[in-house]
């Protein structure tokens, strides 16, 4: 600037230029642009300086300073500038530069993760690591708050993202049931959550899972919601064979949680919600109340006898009603009184006081004094078995209050001990095979035996025709025996009889009213003087009985048929008159009979019958009197009787009994034989005719003459009275009358009579009475005949075969009952194979080790090939050079 | 020093501003002092040009304004398999001598660092040295100006490799290089350096001789 010319002397010097700004250069602006370019870049760069955060992890996969970038959905946010440990070299700090622009949103909230290539059974993920390296992921909710610097990364990527809207909730399980990080939630098969994080409980008594439900889907929860696992393969062998569900391959490898909303009227649920896991959907679907493992409370009982049947998560019931479940079940050295030690099963099961009627948040100490209630009043435990054959057990809670008191101990370990009482022996298979027991002793082929006479007797008899006619016969019988009945007079009898009844009192009384008793009493003292007498005279009974001997030896000489004959006649015409038709008529007859009667006693009620019989019965009086004194003479009479009696003594009366009793039984005979139809006929007749005769008695003036009659009586008896003074002379008579009755041939009359009656046995039981067992000769032909036709018609052999089928069936029943222990033995076998089968799918079985193996080696090749990928994405020139 | 006092006279020569003349800087024709232009070219002429060490110093200020982000910014972007490498000029030495290539390293540093800081050094120098009248011989500050003006022009040696590297290796995903702001400011720089050593008028080195011959 100070460019002045060195020789002004010689030189034309030119004078500089007159403003500053000319002397300046132009140039100058240059410098002042790049320097005011550089300001600005410095300034751009202060202005967009990188944060410095540090982010711990326990180890750096992939991570390397100054090239990994941490990405915010896949855009770049920042870089990792360095790596380091922590001093006690347990953590790796990545040392990481965050864009200014994001840094407001680093806050506690901040999550940090590691993203490389990842193959799982739910896909490939991260595949573009695999060239670009893995990056470091960040994620928060878009919420600034506390600004944090330093951070804890997480180990894997959280399976939700952290702004996802939804509802995380808390599932608690007694193991995970195959149910890994990143399973499913399926709603009717549809994903709309997933697990983040399975872990221990506290306690270590249960398995914790961490799910998120996204939204809406969330709303879909309430407290009605249950869950349930519906992890890989599900196996049930039942009735209608054996079931096979195959979930996606998902659920296979990481297992899946089903929910459904199974009870109406829940509630809504907030965040973090706990909710239990159900091993099945039956098991979810039998959780009628809100179970809580909380509140459960564990018992104990020993049991005697064989548990085996009895597994854990067998049921125990009380009224038919679920209430808990086997949880453990182990052996304790019991020790008795005497001293004895002995092996007894011990059952530990657990009981969930809401299902007992309590409350869900109940205290174990008030469930367990419940329970102790109900045992003081006979709750016991009790091994019952349910299915087919009794295969498996359960323990019932059971009322028994005649068991022995017992109570709750308390303060047994491990856990309180339950009072129990014996099975009940009368489990369906003991039952089945008192049974089968029974019926094989059973005296079968005997019975049938007997069942096929049985038969073909019923069978003869039931052929008969007649027998089939003798319901229409009876009915007949009936209908007549009914129209006798209904007969309206006959109803009127008792009407009639009572009537007559009355005036017969009547009678009476008014012969009390007379002297007739006193009179009576006379007559009776006259005859008790005549009895004595007759006992004086009765001591020369025995000579008259001599007399009466010699007298019955004339009678027996006396033609005694021609009386026969009479008396048959008499039967006869007796007979024509019982058999008479007119005895349909007999109730009327009688009816008509009886009100005559009855006239007739009123008319004797009404005229002087009743002095006039007072009358007669003083004369009767004089004459039993007169009889008296003629009674002394009474005695030679009796000696003449005496004899007379004698005489009869000798008679073959013997036969005549017999012959008289034949004559009866011919009597029977003919009574039941068809004549006695036409005997009431008769009957009725001849009850018309009585009745035409007492008519004809009342129209005579039948009751005067009765009077004048018994005033005859009364003469007669005065008359008797009068003439038994000569009575002693009338002794006399008899006496010589005996002795004439003695001459008399009694012998002869016995002896015809016995003819008679001979031949009326003859005559009787002859005709009639042949025909009769003739023609019962002829019926039972005929059933013998028809039962003959039975045989031969094959009946009887159809029968037979019938019963013969029958007992080869029985036989075949018993040989099938011979066997069915043998095929109990095989069911028995097939339950047990199958329940090997099935518990073969079990916990620690080899199919299950199997199938974890499987899984495993699943698992196996899915990390074999993450680690490939990863060594492909450190050295990506491995793909060429190779390793 | 020493030789200058002793040299002969006759080699100190004579100036055409001392001859009344001046030369055209472009075209070598001589005028009379006081032509305004040149007959040949037409340019203006100047027996000195007074602006010269003004240019020299803004120029300078300029390139060196730009040097410092040209090595502070990455010269190279390297993006492999979606990776990227940022390259500053000392970063790469860094990295070339410690893979071993120290050759290259070595050569780097010299036409990326050393050049460059020497370019500023000298052309400061010899601004001030023509400012101030520094006693330093005339044909050292000849020698010196011709070196620098000679290897000032490969110190874009750089800038051509990045050039051409960034228009060669374009492989889309695998790899690619891209010339980063470095590059540019490193080339300004260059550029500004070069034009600094242009805008210095030589003649002024003589106008120094003169000056110490006749004190």
């Amino acid at each position: 600037m100070t460019d002045t010319p060195p020789d002004s002397t010689t030189l034309v010097v030119e004078p500089p230029k007159g403003s500053l700004l000319s002397r300046i250069s132009l140039v100058w602006l240059i410098p002042l642009i790049s320097l005011a370019g550089a300001l600005y870049y410095a300034y751009t760069a202060y202005r967009d300086q990188d944060v410095p955060i540090i982010i711990e992890f326990s180890e750096a996969n992939g991570i390397k300073a100054h090239g990994t970038v941490i990405k915010y959905r896949d855009v770049e946010i920042g870089s990792v500038e360095d790596v380091t440990f922590s001093e006690d070299l347990s953590k790796v700090l990545v040392h990481a530069a965050i864009h200014p622009e994001m840094v407001h949103f680093l806050d506690e909230s901040t999550e940090f993760w590691v993203v490389s290539a990842e193959v799982s059974a739910q896909g490939i993920r991260g595949l573009d690591t695999v060239l670009s390296g893995a990056y470091i992921a960040a994620s928060w909710d878009n919420v600034p708050g506390q600004p944090a610097r330093r951070f804890t990364g997480r180990d894997t990527a959280p399976v939700v993202d952290l702004k996802k809207p939804g509802t995380r909730i808390t599932l608690r399980s007694q193991d995970t049931g195959s149910v890994s990080v990143g399973a499913p939630l399926l709603l009717r098969g549809i994903g709309v959550g997933k697990v983040e994080t399975v872990e221990l409980s506290d306690a270590g008594d249960s398995v914790l899972f961490s799910a998120f439900v996204d939204a809406p889907y969330d709303d879909f929860i309430t407290t009605g919601t249950r869950f349930w696992n519906s992890s890989g393969i599900n196996v049930s062998l039942g009735t209608g064979g054996i079931n096979l569900n195959v979930d996606s391959l998902t659920s296979i490898v990481q297992g899946g949680i089903v929910f459904d909303t199974l009870f109406s009227g829940g509630e809504p649920v907030g965040e973090n919600a706990v909710f239990d896991l159900y091993r099945n959907e039956d098991e979810a679907r039998n959780s009628l109340f809100d179970d809580s493992l909380d509140s459960l409370v564990y018992l104990s009982s020993e049991f005697e006898g064989n548990l085996r049947g009895l597994k854990v998560g067998a049921d125990v019931s009380y009224k038919g009603l679920k209430v808990g479940e086997v949880t453990e079940m182990s052996a304790r050295v019991h020790t008795d009184e005497n001293g004895e030690e002995s092996v007894r099963l011990v059952a530990n099961f657990a009981v969930q006081p809401n299902r007992l009627g309590l409350g869900t948040d109940e205290e174990n100490e008030t469930t367990l004094a419940f329970l102790n209630e109900l045992v003081k009043r006979g709750l016991r435990a009790q091994i019952s078995s349910q299915g087919l054959l009794a295969s498996s057990l359960f323990i019932a809670l059971v009322e028994a209050p005649e068991a022995d008191p017992a109570q709750i101990d308390l303060f047994a370990t491990p856990y309180p001990t339950f009072p129990t009482i014996p099975a009940a022996p009368d489990t369906l298979a003991s039952a089945a095979e008192g049974v089968l027991e029974r019926v094989s002793n059973l005296p079968i082929e005997e019975l049938l035996d007997e069942a096929i006479q049985t038969l073909a007797s019923i069978r003869a008899v039931a052929g008969d025709e007649r027998i089939r006619e003798i319901p229409g016969s009876v009915a007949n019988v009936l209908q007549s025996v009914e129209g006798i009945v209904a007969n309206e007079k006959l109803q009127t009898i008792p009407d009639d009889l009572s009537g007559a009844i009355a005036d017969l009192r009547a009678i009476l009384d008014k012969l009390e009213e007379g002297n007739a008793v006193a009179s009576l009493t006379s007559v009776l003292e006259s005859a008790d003087v005549a009895a004595k007498q007759v006992a004086a005279a009765s001591e020369t009974l025995p000579g008259l009985v001599q007399e009466i001997e010699t007298l019955m030896q004339t009678v027996n000489a006396l033609p005694l048929g021609d009386i026969a004959t009479s008396a048959s006649e008499i039967l006869a015409s007796a007979d024509q008159i019982v058999s008479s038709e007119a005895l349909q008529g007999l109730p009327d007859d009688l009816a008509a009979s009886v009100a005559e009667v009855r006239r007739i006693l009123e008319q004797l009620e009404g005229g002087q019958t009743i002095a006039k019989l007072t009358e007669v019965l003083d004369n009767a009086n004089v004459a039993a009197a007169n009889v008296a004194t003629a009674s002394e003479d009474f005695p030679a009479l009796l000696e003449n009787i005496n004899a007379v009696v004698a005489k009869l003594e000798q008679l073959p009366m013997g036969e005549v009994a017999d012959s008289a009793n034949a004559m009866i039984e011919s009597i029977d005979g003919f009574i039941r034989s068809e004549g006695m139809q036409a005997l009431p006929a008769e009957l009725s007749g001849t009850l018309t005719e009585l009745r035409g005769i007492l008519a004809e008695i009342q129209e005579g003036g039948a009751v005067e003459n009765l009077n004048t009659a018994l005033a005859d009586v009364s003469a007669a008896a005065r008359n008797i009275s009068s003439a038994s003074e000569g009575l002693p002379q009338l002794m006399a008579d008899i006496d010589a009358l005996v002795q004439k009755a003695e001459s008399l041939p009694l012998e002869e009359l016995a002896a015809s009579a016995n003819d008679v009656l001979q031949s009326a046995d003859d005559l009787i039981a002859s005709e009639g009475m042949q025909a009769l067992p003739a023609s019962l000769s002829a019926a039972l032909d005929q059933v013998r005949a028809v039962l003959d036709e039975l045989q031969q018609g094959g009946a009887v052999e159809n029968l037979n075969r019938t019963l013969a089928s029958a007992e080869n069936a029985a036989d075949e029943v018993a040989k099938a009952a011979q066997s069915l222990p043998e095929l109990v033995e095989r069911l028995d076998r097939l339950a047990s194979t199958a329940e090997a089968t099935l518990a073969a799918y079990g916990n620690g079985s080899p199919i299950n080790r199997e199938a974890v193996l499987a899984v495993r080696a699943v698992r196996q090749a899915a990390e074999d090939a993450s680690s490939l990928a990863k060594t492909i994405q450190r050295k990506p020139n491995a793909l060429l050079t190779g390793r | 020093m020493v030789d200058m006092e002793t040299s002969e006279p006759i080699r100190r020569g004579l100036t055409a501003r001392q001859a009344g003349l001046v030369g055209c800087v472009r075209c070598g024709t001589v005028h009379r002092r006081g032509t305004k232009e040149c007959r040949t070219c037409g340019a203006r002429l100047h027996s000195r040009d007074r602006m010269s060490l003004q240019h020299v110093w803004a120029w300078w200020f300029a390139g060196l304004f730009v040097y410092i982000p040209a090595n502070l910014l990455p010269m190279l972007r390297t993006e492999i398999l979606g990776r990227t490498v940022d390259s500053t000029i000392i970063g790469g030495v860094i990295e070339f001598i410690a893979h071993g290539d120290y050759f290259v390293g070595i050569v780097v540093l010299l036409a990326s660092v050393a050049i460059p800081v020497g370019k500023f050094i000298a052309v400061a120098y010899l601004a001030l040295s023509v400012q101030f009248g520094l006693k330093i011989r005339k044909h050292r500050r000849h020698v010196l100006f011709e070196v620098v003006e000679f290897i000032g022009r490969w110190s874009m040696v750089d800038v051509f490799v990045v050039a051409l590297t960034a228009a060669l290796v374009q492989l889309g995903f695998v790899i690619s290089i891209v010339p980063g702001l470095g590059a540019v400011c490193f080339a300004l720089s260059v550029a500004f350096t070069m034009l600094s050593a242009q805008s210095f008028d030589t003649r002024a080195i003589w106008d120094r001789i003169e000056e110490q011959d006749q004190t």
